[in-house]
């Protein structure tokens, strides 16, 4: 045996520790990269070579660059991602609605409906008071512009909502013709060395986890290291082949209701089928659409802008009916001029409805008495009043508990979400932070990494030169 | 476990964000000295306040109904007890009128009763707050229609009509308002009639008894035949028996009147105490509602106070994560 070969194990040497030191500087330079999984060499001893003094070892191999990426881990994080953006996203409504309903401050929508209401007891002594009249019908205008506010800013919101959604669509078709893009990547390049390709599978599940955000996915594995997507059965990434989503408007002729769904559809823009989506932000966002922010929703689940619409549906019915037989304070004759406080063109909703513009331009014409020519009569105006205590009035509850039972509704949603959502991170956070002790970069670890693969690159180094003064020393023999 | 870089950081970022939430929110209680100042926070206390600020809205309601009513009541009694006053006047003359020998003092009488007549129908048309007391649900001059030999459109009015021999003066109190009730709610479920009515005071709308006291002036002031009584016609015995009469009548007449002050002053006591009762459920709901939607000082100061030891800790935590690594001791 020679002096050849050591100068091939400290080549072979020199190289493996050189790789290790490139990884080591890899994780170091990616300690703060979300979704990086820290590399290492694997490393081999060489097979020995015989000798006439039996098995002489052949130095280090690197058979590859392991990551550390466990697909329970990622799978796990995915779904909790995808929870955690449909909480988060529910959230932020909830947390709107306190603002558009003005909770819980002391000047809320109840006080209005309660001072409205109060009003008429105040005109049930002192019928003949215009001035009394006057501020009545400056409550009632006063009711109506603060539920078209509201009506308006919930209307606003759902607009909003539906820019939203065409974004994270766009987003989302955006991550899965990337998926696809790296699955080509990843299978072109599956002959080459598998670390190579890590990087490519860091930035897919990074890719992965930014959709499952906005859609709830399932993964599956393909051939040559792709992976299929899949949303709640409905395939859309198969190796380097995916579909598209599309967002789709339906509107019911009947009650006018827009209805939001999502579909997969192919390149010719060709409907394929419906995605019915159960978490994610996209999924979120679809269902404040199509309920929670809907005034027309017929779903029958808690639409906050349908009972609005219902309520003041009921309220403006319910005065209306009173002051339809009423008399002002001119009407002197039978039969009562039929003269509502509220009107509204076509159908009825907080958009169509006005005071009654003549009340507004004559406070005496508010029809508060029960009979002709009997200004001090007001019937009409303590049957108004008395719709404050009416339990029949929407659900069984009077007007004010029937509203308290909505907001808090409103703010039971919320604190169950919010519970939920302190829930769901914490248990994303105890994911991450399992997946981070597997695959994450410990700047401590690397530092004695690249102490180690720097001495043994120096020990290397060192066996090259003293090969090399044996060789000088061979060669210089016959001198 | 192997700790990481980002595992370092991903608990203390989630505790910082969920201290200084904690933080926020006791920081608004203190400064707002609302317990509710989120509607997801807790939402059984916001339900609970608005459920106390409409009882609170209602009641003050009613309390301000009940005390319009006592107002109301009060005029009423007011005017009621002068109106009486003029009818025992106009009683005590009558009782005179059987004493006096001249004829003339008897005419000056009459006189005199016309005049307290005028005072009492003013009465009968007093208002409170612009709206007319004792002519039921017609409370103002719009309402008023009026009838033939009517001048005004006040709800009673002394009238000139065909003398006759019957009513040689020609003079008639008629009414032009209704009988029919004015009624204040005091609470959610009762409500009471806080006006005196016409038939009340006079029997019926045509105010037969009030105009007794026109037939008593007839009597002082006119001769069997119509004619003014002169300074030599005395009462002769028909005239003193129809004087006894009438001075009966007005007798009867301030009874009457009397009788409605005396309902009108228990339904002032009722109402006085059911506005005492209003004070003190206003008092009541206004406590509860504070338990429930006013800051506990104390034990909010605690809780900010541990959340800012908290978050301080926290932070010298997160300070320290980034000191120092194997890379500082590696020269």
């Amino acid at each position: 045996m020679g002096v050849s070969p050591s100068l091939e194990i400290a080549k072979r040497a020199l190289i493996a520790q050189r790789l290790g030191l490139d990884a080591t500087s890899g994780n170091i330079a990616n300690v703060n990269t979300p979704g990086y999984s820290r590399r290492a060499p694997t490393l081999s001893e060489g097979e020995p070579l015989p000798s006439r003094n039996g098995f002489v070892g052949n130095g280090v191999l690197v058979s590859k660059l392991r990551t550390f990426r466990e697909e329970f881990f990622d799978r796990q994080i995915r779904r909790s991602l995808s929870h955690l953006n449909t909480l988060e996203t529910d959230e932020t409504f909830i947390q709107r609605l306190a603002v558009i309903f003005g909770e819980p401050a002391e000047n809320s929508l109840n006080s209005i409906i309660s001072d409205f209401l109060n009003s008429f007891e105040d005109l049930s002594y002192k019928p003949t008071d215009v001035s009394l009249r006057q501020r009545t019908v400056n409550l009632a205008q006063s009711l109506v512009a603060r539920f078209k506010e509201i009506a308006g800013q919930l209307q606003d919101t759902r607009q909003q909502i539906l820019n939203d959604i065409n974004d994270n669509v766009n987003q989302a078709n955006k991550l899965i013709k990337e998926i696809a893009d790296l699955n080509f990547k990843i299978a072109s390049n599956k002959s080459k060395l598998e670390g190579d390709n890590q990087t490519l599978f860091d930035q897919r599940e990074a890719k992965i986890e930014e959709l499952s955000k906005l859609i709830e996915i399932n993964i599956t594995q393909g051939d040559f290291g792709t992976v299929n997507v899949f949303s709640n059965g409905i395939n859309l990434v198969t190796g380097s082949n995916y579909n598209q989503l599309k967002l789709k408007e339906t509107i019911d002729p009947t009650t006018t209701e827009r209805t939001l769904s999502l579909l997969k559809i192919d390149r010719n823009a060709k409907e394929l089928a419906t995605v019915n989506l159960q978490n994610g932000k996209i999924f979120s966002l679809i269902e404040h659409y199509n309920i929670t922010f809907d005034p027309k929703d017929s779903s029958g689940k808690f639409s906050v802008a349908t009972t609005l619409e219902q309520y003041f549906a009921t309220l403006v019915n319910k005065v209306n009916f009173f002051s339809a037989i009423g008399y002002g304070l001119d009407d002197l004759t039978s039969p009562p001029p039929g003269r509502q406080i509220f009107t509204f063109s076509g159908t009825l909703s907080i958009a169509t409805t006005n005071v009654n513009s003549e009340i507004v331009s004559d406070a005496r014409k508010l029809p508060i008495s029960g009979f002709p020519g009997e200004n001090g009569d007001a019937t009409i105006a303590r049957q108004i009043s008395a719709l404050a205590n009416d339990n029949t009035f929407l659900g069984g509850q009077t007007p004010d508990e029937f509203l308290t039972n909505f907001i808090g509704q409103i703010g039971n949603l919320g604190d169950q979400i919010s519970s939920l959502y302190t829930v769901a991170k914490t248990a994303n956070e105890q994911l991450l932070n399992q997946r981070e002790s597997l695959i994450g970069v410990n700047l401590d670890e690397e530092a004695i990494n690249l102490m180690k693969f720097q001495k043994a690159f120096e020990a290397a180094s060192r066996v090259v030169t003293t090969t090399n003064d044996i060789l000088s020393t061979l060669v210089n023999l016959g001198r | 476990m192997r700790v990481t870089q980002f595992s370092k950081y991903i608990p203390i970022q989630s505790s910082i964000q969920e201290i200084q939430s904690r933080k926020y929110l006791n920081e608004l209680r203190l400064a707002t000295g609302k317990q509710v100042v989120d509607i997801t926070e807790t939402p059984n206390l916001l339900v609970q306040k608005k459920r106390f600020e409409n009882q609170i809205s209602q009641q003050q309601q009613y309390k301000k109904n009940i005390e319009y009513s006592i107002n109301f009541l009060q005029h009423t009694s007011e005017t009621l007890g002068s109106i009486a006053d003029n009818v025992q006047k106009i009683r005590d003359i009558a009782v005179s009128a059987t004493q006096v020998g001249v004829a003339q003092d008897v005419s000056t009488l009459g006189k005199q009763i016309r005049y307290l007549l005028e005072d009492i129908v003013q009465n009968l048309n007093s208002d409170f707050d612009g709206q007319f007391v004792f002519s039921g649900n017609l409370l103002n001059t719009e309402s008023i229609t009026t009838p033939p030999g009517s001048t005004n459109k006040l709800p009673y009015e002394i009238i000139q009509e065909t003398p006759t021999v019957e009513n040689p003066s020609g003079l008639k109190v008629i009414f032009k308002g209704n009988t029919k009730k004015l009624v204040v709610n005091t609470s959610k479920i009762s409500s009471e009639i806080i006006n005196t009515t016409a038939d009340e005071l006079f029997g019926d709308e045509t105010l037969s008894s009030l105009n007794k006291i026109i037939d008593l002036y007839n009597l002082l002031t006119y001769n069997k035949d119509g004619t003014p009584r002169g300074e030599k016609d005395l009462f002769n015995p028909d005239d003193l028996s129809k004087l006894n009469n009438y001075q009966k009548e007005i007798g009867k007449l301030y009874d009457k009147i009397n009788a409605a002050n005396s309902r009108n002053g228990a339904l002032i006591n009722r109402f006085e105490a059911l506005k005492d009762q209003s004070a003190s459920i206003l008092t009541a709901l206004e406590g509860y509602k504070s338990s429930v939607s006013d800051a506990d000082y104390a034990a909010t100061t605690i809780q900010l106070n541990k959340d800012q030891t908290a978050l301080q800790f926290t932070l010298q935590v997160a300070a320290r994560l980034t000191q120092t690594t194997l890379f500082d001791f590696l020269r």
